[in-house]
């Protein structure tokens, strides 16, 4: 079995230290030349990503990508074809390896899907959080109907399809310390509805699932793996597809915030 | 008269009104306090229906509206008719010199009713309590305690109804002792019919809701849309605070009704069983950054609640409930479902 080599670029060390120290036989952590750049989300990590691959690298995962680099994606989509580098985006709530079950075992026709969350993260990003859980399981986002926002709390209703169906998908976001950090996804149709729950830190913490119907509920097996751990295992092969609808969703966040 | 077993005299209840409410919800709970209450006189304009009814709790079934309010073995009248005769009757029953009038929600119609109601009840020395059960659910006493000792407001409210259709909960509730046809559906537009939502399922909630807000007053509705096959969502501003009113009824098993208020530092939250039912209090939670307080099932819940908060009224052992207070609930409801008809009316709902 070969061993992947990652180098971090801003992210903890005793952060990434612990990741790579639970993944022995996949992961070995390296100062410089790493076959994968593990590139810290937060502030001007598109600008950091460019650097990284003006100076050579070609495999990066973007860990958690923070808001503040909507709209300015379009360089390192080009720079990245250009030179053939592959670039994974790795979102705590969107990669959960819960979304995925979740997303295959929904069999009903909804016409609603309501996400209420919270965390510390800027209100920016709990709703890009949002926007990207709502995506992964298979609700994506296409425009804002109303938003209203603060600093801290965002409620927000937007257009969304479900393969070829309308939804409404209507967001709640609100910053605080209380309890733990997460975000709920309902989705409701007549007879049919389910929940997916995500916590926010980075442990393999289980996320919760089921789907109901007319008289059960099917509870989805829990499943002890991190966002972050399941990317490193599969490092799925990225596409420019996957920069650009994290672009839309991160410009709808910001749009969404600007509603004061 | 009778004495109870506390010695107290037993307070007569009568009841306008024999349908759903009053055999789901005030029947079991009267005959749980039977050391407090006995139903004397049920009266509905079904006259087999309230003689059928009557007969379920020993009670005599009134031959008229005015009969049973003046019937002087009744001291507390229970409004369980359609809203649109909730002020007529709660003014008749004050008038006729009653001391307690529970009125199911919604108060009345209009401003001028319940500006009418609480004027009576300030001449008369007559009580008006509202049927808002959550207000005297142990589960929202245990989060209105935890709020009210926190030094700053929640930021962000939301109030959530996920229900199936009352069918689902009627067999569990009680049983059908005289049947009724079914009334004729009513023709409404988009805008009656998200009104008639928010007066009817989301002012269970918004008394609550108002509770916990820093300006008492009347919120901004800037987002409605109306949900079908029946619910709403709702987008208030109140100051700096937000509210998201969420309601859906389906057609599947599952409820979820939950009232959450969250601040930088705190949150508190409440769950609350589907309404007919008697399954206990909700339950609720209080957590801060490292710790959480929770009060489970409690075996009364807001239904007993609300009585034996009247039964201490009566005897004076509480505080008589304060006229404007119920006002200004009604006031806020009706504000709300009046400028989020108005949003629809003008598209900019859904």
């Amino acid at each position: 079995m070969t061993i992947l080599s990652v180098q971090a670029d801003g992210i903890s060390a005793s952060w990434t230290k612990a990741l790579a120290a639970s993944l022995p036989a996949s992961v070995r952590l390296v100062d410089t030349d790493g076959d994968v750049v593990l590139l810290g989300g937060q502030g001007d990590w598109h600008a950091r990503l460019l650097a990284a691959m003006q100076a050579g690298q070609k495999r990066f995962i973007v860990m958690d990508p923070q808001a503040g680099a909507a709209g300015q994606l379009g360089e390192v989509a080009a720079m990245a074809q250009a030179i053939g580098a592959q670039v994974t985006l790795c979102e705590t709530h969107a990669d959960n390896p819960a979304v995925a079950p979740f997303r295959a075992g929904l069999a009903g026709t909804y016409s609603t899907v309501t996400i209420t969350g919270q965390g510390e993260a800027a209100i920016a990003d709990l709703v890009l959080q949002q926007l990207r859980l709502a995506r992964a399981a298979g609700f994506a986002p296409a425009a804002i109907v109303h938003a209203a926002a603060d600093a801290g709390q965002a409620i927000a209703t937007l257009e969304a399809t479900f393969g070829d169906a309308s939804v409404l998908l209507r967001l709640n976001a609100v910053q605080s310390r209380a309890g733990g950090a997460h975000h709920r996804l309902l989705a409701h149709g007549r007879t049919e509805s389910a929940c997916l729950q995500v916590w926010s830190d980075p442990p393999a913490r289980p996320a919760t699932a089921f789907h109901i119907s007319g008289d059960c509920t099917t509870g989805q097996p829990t499943i002890y793996e991190s966002a972050h751990r399941a990317v490193l295992r599969s490092l799925a092969a990225p596409g420019g597809e996957e920069l650009q609808q994290w672009d839309h969703d991160a410009g709808l966040a910001m749009a969404i915030v600007a509603q004061v | 008269m009778n004495i109870t077993t506390q010695g107290h005299r037993l307070l007569g209840v009568g009841i306008v009104g024999s349908g759903l409410v009053t055999r789901s919800i005030h029947l079991p709970a009267l005959a749980a306090l039977s050391d407090d209450f006995a139903v004397r006189a049920i009266w509905d304009v079904h006259p087999e229906l309230a003689m059928a009814t009557a007969q379920t709790c020993g009670a005599m079934a009134a031959p008229t509206f005015e009969a049973l309010v003046e019937d002087p073995a009744v001291d507390v009248v229970v409004i369980g008719s359609p809203a649109q005769f909730h002020a007529s009757q709660t003014i008749a029953a004050l008038q006729a010199g009653k001391r307690m009038v529970l009125v199911e929600k919604p108060l009345c119609s209009t401003l001028e009713e319940a500006d009418a109601i609480a004027r009576v009840a300030r001449e008369t020395g007559g009580m008006v309590v509202v049927g808002a059960m959550h207000l005297f659910d142990p589960a929202w006493q245990f989060m209105a305690e935890k709020v009210k000792e926190q030094e700053s407001a929640p930021s962000l409210v939301r109030s959530c109804i996920i229900l199936p259709p009352n069918a689902r909960f009627d067999g569990w509730a009680n049983e059908v002792i005289y049947p009724l046809p079914a009334p004729a559906p009513v023709q409404r537009s988009e805008a009656m019919v998200i009104h008639a939502a928010i007066m009817g399922l989301a002012i269970h909630d918004l008394p609550l809701v108002r509770r916990l807000l820093v300006d008492h007053s009347t919120p901004q509705v800037l987002h409605a849309v109306r949900l079908a096959p029946f619910g709403y969502l709702l987008t208030l501003r109140a100051g700096e605070q937000m509210v998201d009113m969420f309601a859906f009824m389906h057609g599947h098993w599952r409820p979820e009704w939950t009232l959450t208020a969250t601040a930088p530092d705190w949150q508190a939250h409440a769950e609350f069983t589907p309404s007919f039912v008697m399954a206990g209090s909700g339950q609720a939670s209080f957590t801060t950054a490292g710790q959480v307080i929770s009060q489970p099932v409690m075996a009364r819940n807001g239904y007993a609640g609300e009585w034996l908060a009247m039964a201490a009224m009566l005897r004076g052992e509480a505080p008589p409930p304060d006229p404007d207070e119920i006002v200004q609930d009604f006031t806020f409801a009706l504000a709300i479902a009046e400028q989020a008809a108005a949003l629809i009316e003008q598209g900019a709902g859904q």
